[in-house]
């Protein structure tokens, strides 16, 4: 475009609520009010190229922003299963127990930083949701005193699966949860959990 | 009754923004209503909504590149465990392969790039290092990776990794400083001198 010739703009109504805490923030930031709503405009056009909403991305980067802290890695999936498969026939039980032990300390983790043990298992299916991405379904039913998880995947291997499943009890078990019925085979999980002592059959 | 405010947008922008609450059902005012509370969100989280949208795409790049999330302790224990079997050697193969893969993979993604690329998404892949950069200057560099969490078996595995990668974008090692935690490789273009 020219320079000096100004750009056609469109209005669009906002609530003045938001328009007051913006306008507050861009002036804090030294930023004109102008780009500032513009800039946010964009990251919503970007996120929806994404095939995202500009709320899922944040709550997406809320949950990294956990498992950043509670201590996750990136790693390649290869090597990773690579190791697995190697180790897994000899030292399976020691495998599971670590994982198990992992699961336990991660759900001490979440009691610590959550409000309450229910608001941690919303916050454990999001986690499996968005950063387990082998995982092409999950639920975690919850009903009264039980919680049947159901995590299903077309690409996880056996030994994987088996350890996903002793680091789900470990977590479960650090909220409060005993283990009830369980099935496991290869890329798919499905456990009761009881609260406490109380004998709930979920089924 | 929410009380509304007009708020000015390039006319281009504008119609992408009308485009998208369209084909999500929704209507302009909460769309935009919806972007804006992010915005505010984002800025209580410290950070502004651009760096929050940026770091989305670096994670599904990563995804894409074959990277999957694990908690680190148990990460390093297979490490742990599969240097105790006795399997260093292959293991440091395999971690040079899957190097040279993605070395490979950002010479085919940002050919004019690469090396920027590479060290772009693996600052953003090691989570826990304190410190992280590749230098490049006239034909030679220097990678360096700090972290007081790394486990020597661990160091090692991502020092391999790191050469392989630096290999597939035509550099050789002609330093290499490893020790728990620290990696330290200076490189050269392969073919050159020294």
């Amino acid at each position: 475009m020219p320079k000096g010739v100004a750009k056609e703009r469109k209005l669009i109504a906002v609530p003045s609520e938001l328009v007051r805490a913006l306008n507050e923030i861009a002036n804090r930031k030294g930023t004109p009010f102008y780009e500032y709503t513009v800039e946010a405009l964009e990251q919503a056009v970007r996120a929806s190229l994404m095939r995202r909403t500009i709320r899922e991305i944040v709550d997406f980067y809320e949950i990294m922003e956990m498992e950043r802290a509670s201590g996750t890695v990136l790693v390649p999936r290869d090597a990773l299963n690579w190791f697995i498969k190697k180790l897994y026939p000899e030292e399976r039980d020691a495998m599971q127990k670590v994982w198990l032990d992992a699961g336990r300390w991660f759900g001490k983790y979440l009691t610590a930083k959550l409000h309450s043990k229910e608001e941690a298992i919303d916050i454990l299916t999001k986690i499996l949701e968005t950063s387990r991405w082998e995982l092409d379904e999950v639920s975690l039913e919850k009903k009264e005193n039980a919680v049947r998880v159901r995590l299903m995947s077309f690409v996880l291997s056996e030994e994987n699966t088996e350890l996903l499943m002793s680091y789900v009890e470990g977590v479960m078990e650090s909220l409060g949860y005993e283990t009830g019925n369980k099935e496991c085979m290869r890329g798919m999980v499905i456990i009761d959990f009881r609260k406490g002592n109380c004998c709930l059959d979920l089924q | 009754m929410v009380k509304r405010k007009m708020l000015a947008a390039d006319e281009g922008l504008a119609e992408q923004v009308v485009k998208i609450a369209e084909e999500r059902g929704q209507t302009l005012f909460s769309l935009v209503n919806e972007v804006l509370e992010q915005t505010v969100r984002a800025h209580d989280m410290g950070l502004p909504l651009k760096q929050i949208v940026d770091e989305r795409g670096l994670v599904e790049a990563a995804r894409e590149a074959g990277f999957v999330l694990v908690v680190k302790t148990l990460w390093f224990d297979v490490l742990d465990r599969a240097f105790k079997q006795g399997v260093k050697r292959s293991m440091l193969e395999k971690w040079r392969e899957t190097g040279r893969w993605y070395g490979k993979f950002f010479a085919a993604k940002k050919p004019q790039n690469p090396v920027e690329g590479f060290r772009d998404a693996v600052c953003n892949l090691v989570w826990g290092a304190s410190e992280f950069d590749i230098e490049v200057n006239d034909g030679e560099g220097e990678v360096c990776c700090i972290s007081a969490e790394f486990p020597l078996s661990y160091t090692e595995l991502f020092s391999a990794f790191l050469g392989g990668a630096l290999e597939a974008l035509g550099y050789r090692c002609t330093e290499k400083d490893v020790s728990k935690g620290v990696i330290r490789l200076r490189f050269k273009v392969e073919g050159e001198g020294g």
